[in-house]
């Protein structure tokens, strides 16, 4: 009896401590946001409701995805010239999003496990480019 | 055949006497060790009392799994609790660009950084 109240102990230590940052992988999507047509793209239905009820775009295509191991310290070369490079683990998670070689934006973010961040805003010739990191 | 003598009678009666019947509280007694002896008895040093109670094992186990129940009841019932949305602990924009909007949707539980007029001579590059 003992022996399983350890265990127990043990495993709600484990779920508090790892239960939210305990992803594998980190991947990047870059997704083109635009209101000609309607519609949206595979590969991103999982982030379909995110995007549609906070942007004003009517259609989402993805347009590249890359996926990097966490603890991240790598970059992702997407399109449109765009390079994220990301950097540590999931708790403090340092993401540098270039365009052509110039940095746009830094940004520091504690990414839970299957809630993605949506960063968008750069500009595209249909609409705006939005990148989605999402660790798993 | 030899006489015995009345002492000799009374001597041989006595030592032959059977012993007396153990009286209820005797037996219970005798009872009682003998069912005592097959269990476990804590003594008194082994048995916790006051804080020494609540730090045992058992007690925290029981927490544990109270704080298990609990967490797990929170991640199902309110999945969209802000403490289990990702955080953005600081944002710094190099480009030109007229403001920022962080919105955390808890309904579909994400983050959303929206940077508004962001790179306006790169407008229409694709």
């Amino acid at each position: 009896m003992r022996v399983n109240l350890k265990a127990i102990l043990s495993l709600a230590l484990i779920f508090a401590a790892g239960g939210a940052f305990g992803g594998s992988v980190l991947s990047i999507r870059l997704v083109e946001a635009s209101n000609s047509g309607q519609g949206m793209g595979t590969g991103l239905g999982d982030v379909a409701h995110l995007l549609q009820n906070n942007l004003p775009y009517k259609t989402f295509q993805l347009q590249a995805s890359r996926s990097m191991s966490l603890p991240a310290n790598s970059a992702a070369s997407l399109s449109y010239g765009i390079v994220a490079r990301c950097s540590g683990g999931q708790e403090n998670m340092n993401v540098i999003v270039e365009r052509g070689g110039k940095k746009i934006m830094q940004t520091i973010v504690e990414l839970r496990d299957g809630t993605p961040l949506i960063i968008g805003g750069l500009s595209s010739a249909q609409g705006k480019l939005i990148l989605v990191l999402l660790a798993k | 055949m030899s006489k015995s003598s009345w002492e000799q009678i009374e001597g041989g009666l006595r030592s032959h006497k059977p012993l007396a019947p153990k009286n209820d509280a005797e037996s219970f007694r005798a009872d009682f060790k003998a069912r005592a002896a097959l269990m476990r008895q804590d003594t008194a040093d082994d048995a916790p009392s006051g804080m020494l109670a609540v730090l045992n094992w058992r007690y925290a186990g029981a927490m544990a799994a109270v704080l298990l129940f609990v967490g797990f009841i929170g991640y199902f019932a309110w999945p969209s609790s802000s403490l289990l949305v990702t955080q953005v602990k600081s944002l710094q924009v190099l480009a030109p660009h007229s403001g920022v909007i962080i919105m955390t949707d808890e309904d579909n539980p994400g983050t959303v950084v929206w940077v508004t007029d962001l790179e306006p001579d790169n407008e229409g590059k694709g």
